[in-house]
């Protein structure tokens, strides 16, 4: 038998593991198992190897899982409390960003008749508009700012984070 | 499956600790067996086991439910260690990715029985934890999912970050080099 037949036989072994063969592949190879000592013995090691490493069994520190089950808990409670502070400014965003986009029209028009009447340059009555409209973006920051302050919004992951700190 | 990954994903985006405490209690045994098998260090793999977790909880919205679970649980542990190496160990991060011979980058400290040694009763499985670490970690990695974790070619790909003809050909090196090392154990 030729050198390139055992490397075929060797090359299929593998593959019959990790891809799988075809019908014709597998009857090829299985024919010169039969006939070869070499690639068969290969071929029992690799089954052997692979049974053996599905085999293989890892203690498991019962303590190990008790405690990323309780810091895991800890911090859902963490990040489930900053959601809740969190939802009440959210839904304030959201209508207030709807209420300015119905309102926008009919306060630039006001605006607009407010700054005629006062006999205002155009540019004043303008700037008075976009102060007017930013109200709901900063109210929404003092907000943030607030909840940062008094109860840590974003102190985030690093708390007990532990053994991977050290 | 779908379904379930689907219920998975509504959980971790609403921070659920019962859904943690589930899925720890479902998954730790092999998350921790691919951990030790990626870093060689059973004290280094249970560290990073408890920070996975907290990774998963805080990167639950990036879930879509639609990948399975185990292999986006894998890739975050993965990220976790390479970062972690990266970091704090001064290894780099080829170490992890793909090995210029066939030495191990990350191997188990001589003369310290690695965590797979301490359990070996037989003597094939003997055989096997002499050889395992001696393999580059990158091959440990891909012969556990694929012959451990029984995951599919795309799903090794998708956990390791590479491309599935990489996937294949460190699952092809990977096994050639682990049958070499149990065929030199043996003479
Ligand atoms: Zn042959």
């Amino acid at each position: 038998m030729s050198r390139d037949t055992h490397e075929r036989a060797g090359r299929l072994i593998n593959r019959r593991h990790i891809e799988g063969l075809s019908p014709a592949e597998r009857q090829w190879l299985d024919a010169h198992l039969e006939s070869c000592g070499v690639c068969a013995e290969r071929a029992h090691l690799t089954t052997e190897a692979i049974a053996s490493l599905r085999a293989v069994a890892v203690p498991v520190n019962p303590a190990v899982v008790s405690m990323a089950k309780a810091r895991a808990r800890m911090r859902a409670v963490e990040l489930r409390r900053r959601d809740e502070r969190l939802r009440p400014l959210w839904i304030a965003c959201v209508f207030s960003c709807l209420i300015m986009l119905l309102t926008t029209p009919y306060f630039w028009r006001a605006f607009e008749w407010v700054g005629q009447a006062m006999r205002l340059p155009a540019l004043v009555w303008q700037a008075g508009f976009l102060l007017w409209w930013s109200v709901p973006a900063t109210v929404a920051a003092i907000a943030l700012l607030w909840l940062e302050r008094s109860g840590g919004l974003f102190n985030g992951r690093h708390e007990g984070a532990g053994p991977l700190e050290g | 499956m779908r379904q379930e990954c689907a219920e998975i994903a509504r959980g971790l985006r609403k921070h659920d600790p019962d859904l943690l405490d589930r899925l720890i209690e479902r998954y730790h045994y092999r998350l921790l067996r691919y951990l030790i098998s990626l870093t060689g260090d059973r004290a280094l793999a249970e560290d990073a086991f408890q920070e996975t977790w907290l990774h998963v909880l805080e990167r639950g919205s990036q879930y879509n439910g639609r990948a399975s679970f185990e292999s986006w649980l894998f890739s975050i542990a993965r990220h976790l260690v390479i970062d972690w190496f990266r970091k704090k160990k001064g290894v780099s991060l080829e170490a992890l990715t793909e090995p210029d011979d066939d030495r191990a980058s990350l191997q188990v400290p001589a003369g310290q029985p690695s965590p797979l040694e301490l359990v070996a009763e037989q003597e094939e499985a003997e055989r096997l934890a002499r050889a395992l670490p001696s393999l580059p970690a990158v091959y440990r990695e891909v012969l556990v999912l694929r012959f451990q974790e029984e995951m599919k070619l795309e799903e090794i790909a998708a956990v390791a970050g590479v491309t599935l003809s990489t996937a294949k050909s460190r699952l092809y090196r990977g096994l050639e080099a682990l049958r070499r090392a149990i065929e030199g154990g043996r003479a």
